[in-house]
């Protein structure tokens, strides 16, 4: 067949939106309470320190990957680290998207199931988005491009609309005082707001198919653009939760974006349990970031084990991905998993990638040096 | 003054002795020697032919024909046994036995009549010494067509299948006795539908000529709106035993590269026995056969036809059915009309952004009212419920019960209307509306506000352009049914996004059947997309389509 369909690249901008639905997802609803109760009402700030935290990181992983233009990182992590090396980077890597995936299954059930179906389990709200998402990242690249930017024009809209309506519940006067009192605990708050930004990490899969003509300052200002978006996106989520609820209220309930939403009241209209609204424009947002996740593992594995297709690979992680979102039975465990994949993923970013980086200059420069 | 000496002029054979006119003499009779041996060189080369053909016929031919009119008469009689509509007419032209074949009534008998046997019959005997060079012309169909006959159009054909075809095809088969080969005239003339108005694609403002079922008169239609050269024509005969006429129609300079010869192989690769109508194409030519969505655009329309044409699609006319395939296809497509074309833009933007709503609500009303009043009733105002749960306690039935029974009549119901003659159609539309909207809401069996959902649905899915995406969105209401009665809302979005998924994941030859909608490098195909904006803007053709030329050079073929 003729192959009528040039579209496995990309553009800049359309990198950009990959990397925004990707890093927005069910973190939004999870993290809100975890972060006000560390950084109170400084919450705010330490979103914004996230923000350019993680785009340093993001930054630094265009930069490795301009270097390899036609590789992913599975390729060239060998070649900088040595087999072993890259193996064990490789499989580092996959864990960081393992660990967020099955976070975010668990937490979704747990959301869903509390909100919507309290007598139903969650391991029955899991499988049924898990084979939603497994449908989804079946597809080609060029198919879960085009549901993201679909999603981007939809989902995240009217999301966002209903978001707004809190604010006719908000009261500045919860947002004081403004400057925080506690400057560590609003540092520490910047760093565990990973589980908001992670997910950029994708950059160093997805580089090979943005066109190559695009160069890095370009790329640098649209994955920028993200990051300001993903971060606005935050703070508005995060000042709103505060200025509803104060920070007393909000670090004390497990979802507070949810009752900040339930809390409004509309008088006149046909709409009311907001909460239900939110939850149903949410889920194609949490879709979107563990279709794309999935995809991502699926295409490590793919590349790691030569095989030409990924769906193989990902059939095969579906269990291995459904037992482990089951397993994170209590708020416990939970927290735990989420620390530990926000250190894998921190280790990752400010590990693994500027050390790749470093190596990957000691080489050229050295076989330079050798070709006199 | 220098005297310029003048050389004495000569013959020029005194100077070349081959120059002279005996040597050319003896040279033209070399020639003509030659000349002569080469003529019994051609007749013997001739001979050995007509010997050759005498062995058996290929095993694709069902015979051979010889030179022996008796014989090739007996052989088309044998193939053409039992047909009592063909008929064999036998005269005399130039001295020599003569046959016609021809399918009574496919065949235009006066104009053969005028044209093939009246010039045949007054050729006089060629041995009539008055006759000159006639039996020369009676040696080959060539020279009989060139020469005598006063068919505007006519091929030898040497392979008896290619004949036969021919008769089929209504055209006229010429055979004369001494010549091994036929002549295919044609005289096509059969009775058919007059060009009338469309039947499935009404429009307020703008044409209303509609195709017909035959494939000529379908390809004038489109050729007598658009002077252009460009539009190019292919012709393509599909069906082990129906050979029906496919025409493949595109503009050369504007089609996508690749996608002609796409469409071809697809066509080319069709193995079947008949081909009746283009909805057989179609189905062997999509990418997704199981998919509910329609793939191919049809219409009967050859203004929709030319317009796609123009943003470099490829139309696809079978001989015998009105609807005419256009492919690639999207969604974006299938939510046009061409009245959008005759209205304010402001108005046709607000009819497109309708119908995108519309199609929205004929898939996923009911699962959400089956949901909300199952699972989720804090989602209505306090009173609202309140009067909900008081209706829904009259009922026995749970709502995706009920839901399902109001979507399964509301199917018979519009088979029926369909089905029956169109003056007992109405009375069934009364009986229906009669017995849903009052009897069985007063026998208490189905809730009212369920009747309300449904029929908004039922409306909502007609305003659809297209009838097959129509099919579609009724089909989906069922898979969506079942997951908002087992998982409620989540299982609406849940079947909201594998809808969008399977959309997204259609290719009609190579273009995403919704993908393009919002992919961000597609934007400026909104233009004449969600919306329309006013002809003067439209200065682009829809990116999506891949057409060589986006520039529309002023032209207003939407």
């Amino acid at each position: 067949m003729a192959n009528l369909e040039a579209k496995t690249s990309m553009s800049a901008f359309q990198l950009a939106i990959v990397l925004f639905v990707t890093c927005i997802g069910a973190q939004i609803m999870l993290t809100p309470r975890a972060l006000i109760e560390q950084a109170k009402n400084g919450s705010w700030i330490s979103v914004i320190i996230g923000g350019v935290l993680f785009y340093i990181a993001t930054y630094l992983m265009l930069r490795l990957g301009k270097k390899y233009p036609d590789e992913t990182i599975v390729e060239y992590a060998p070649r900088i680290f040595g087999r072993l090396g890259g193996i064990f980077v490789i499989i580092w890597f996959n864990l960081v998207f393992f660990l967020q995936v099955v976070t975010i299954f668990s937490g979704t059930g747990k959301i869903i199931t509390f909100y919507m179906f309290d007598r139903t389990p969650p391991e029955v709200v899991i499988l049924a988005l898990l084979v939603l998402c497994t449908y989804c990242a079946l597809q080609d690249w060029g198919t879960i491009l085009r549901i993201h930017q679909f999603l981007f024009v939809i989902a995240y809209s009217i999301l966002l609309i209903v978001w707004l309506t809190s604010i006719l519940n908000f009261r500045p006067e919860n947002l004081l005082p403004l400057w925080p009192v506690d400057v560590k605990g609003v540092v520490a708050g910047g760093i565990s707001t990973w589980g908001m930004y992670g997910g950029y990490e994708c950059v160093l899969l997805l580089l090979p198919l943005v066109y190559r003509k695009v160069s890095l300052s370009k790329l640098a200002k649209e994955v920028g653009l993200a990051f300001i978006g993903a971060t606005v996106l935050f703070m508005i989520i995060i000042v709103v939760i505060i200025g509803v609820l104060t920070v007393e209220d909000a670090k004390n309930l497990p979802f507070p974006a949810l009752i900040v939403i339930r809390s409004v009241e509309l008088p006149g209209t046909f709409i009311e349990r907001l909460e239900n609204y939110l939850l149903v424009t949410w889920i194609p947002v949490v879709f979107d970031t563990l279709a794309a996740m999935m995809f991502f593992m699926a295409q490590i594995c793919m590349r790691q084990w030569r095989h030409a297709d990924h769906r193989p690979a990902l059939l095969l992680l579906v269990p291995i991905i459904y037992v482990g979102s089951v397993l994170i039975d209590n708020p416990q465990i939970y927290d735990q998993m989420g620390k530990l994949t926000m250190w894998v993923g921190l280790v990752f970013s400010f590990g693994v990638v500027p050390m790749a980086l470093l190596l990957s200059w000691w080489q050229k420069g050295k076989v330079g040096k050798d070709c006199g | 003054m220098k005297r310029i000496k003048c050389p004495r002029i000569r013959k020029l054979s005194a100077d070349r002795p081959e120059a002279s006119i005996q040597q050319a003499e003896k040279e033209l009779t070399k020639l003509q020697k030659m000349t002569r041996q080469s003529t019994v060189f051609g007749e013997e080369i001739e001979d050995l032919v007509d010997q050759l053909r005498q062995v058996a016929a290929p095993s694709s031919e069902p015979f051979i024909f010889t030179s022996i009119l008796e014989e090739n008469k007996k052989l088309l009689q044998s193939i053409f046994k039992d047909c009592g509509d063909i008929e064999f007419r036998n005269f005399d032209a130039g001295g020599k036995s003569a046959l016609l074949v021809y399918l009574e009534g496919m065949a235009d008998t006066s104009n053969l009549e005028r044209n093939v046997i009246k010039p045949l019959m007054s050729q006089t005997a060629p041995d009539n010494p008055n006759t000159g060079n006639l039996s020369e012309i009676f040696t080959t169909m060539k020279g009989i067509s060139e020469h005598i006959l006063g068919a505007s159009s006519v091929s030898v054909l040497t392979k008896a299948n290619a004949a036969i075809d021919a008769v089929m095809m209504g055209n006229a088969l010429l055979l004369i006795d001494g010549i091994s080969e036929g002549l295919s005239i044609s005289a096509v003339k059969y009775v058919k539908r007059n060009i009338g108005g469309a039947n499935n694609e009404h429009i307020l403002r703008g044409p209303n000529e509609a195709f017909n079922e035959g494939l000529t008169d379908n390809i004038v239609l489109i050729r007598r709106r658009s002077r252009d050269t460009n539009i190019k024509v292919q012709i393509l005969k599909i069906g082990e035993r129906t050979k029906t006429s496919v025409a493949i129609l595109y503009v050369a300079n504007l089609v996508k590269p690749g996608l002609v010869e796409e469409v071809e192989r697809r066509i080319k690769l069709i193995d079947t026995d008949k081909v009746l109508a283009s909805a057989r194409i179609e189905e062997f030519i999509v990418d997704h056969p199981w998919s509910p969505f329609p793939q191919v655009q049809t219409t009967e329309r050859p203004d929709k036809v030319l317009a796609a044409l123009y943003e470099g699609r490829v139309g696809i006319i079978v001989d015998g059915t009105p609807a005419t395939l256009l492919v690639p296809c999207t969604y974006n497509v299938l939510m046009q009309s061409p009245d959008d074309y005759t209205i304010q833009p402001v108005i046709a933007s607000l009819i497109r952004l309708t119908r995108n709503v519309t199609a929205f609500i004929a898939i996923y009303l009911p699962a959400i009212y089956v949901s909300v009043v199952s699972y989720h009733p804090g989602m209505l105002p306090t009173t609202m419920a309140i009067s909900v749960a008081e209706l829904r306690a009259r009922t026995p039935f749970p709502s995706f019960l009920e839901a399902i029974m109001m979507e399964l009549l509301l199917e018979v119901f519009q088979e029926a209307i369909v089905r029956l003659p169109q003056r007992l159609s109405g009375a069934a539309t009364m009986v229906g509306a009669f017995m849903v909207g009052t009897t069985i809401v007063q026998a208490g069996l189905i809730n009212p506000l369920l009747v309300v959902v449904v029929a908004i649905t039922a409306i909502s899915s007609y305003s659809m352009p297209s009838y097959t995406f129509n099919l579609a969105l009724r089909w989906l209401r069922i898979p969506m049914l079942v997951l908002a009665s087992i998982l409620g809302l989540y299982g609406v979005i849940i079947g909201i996004l594998a809808v969008t998924i399977h959309a997204c994941s259609l290719r009609s030859f190579g273009e995403s059947y919704i993908g393009g909608l919002f992919d961000i490098t597609l934007l400026s195909d909104w233009k004449d997309g969600v919306v329309r904006l006013p002809s003067k803007l439209l200065k682009e053709r829809p990116k999506e389509f891949g057409a060589k030329d986006l520039t529309r050079g002023g032209e207003e073929d939407g």
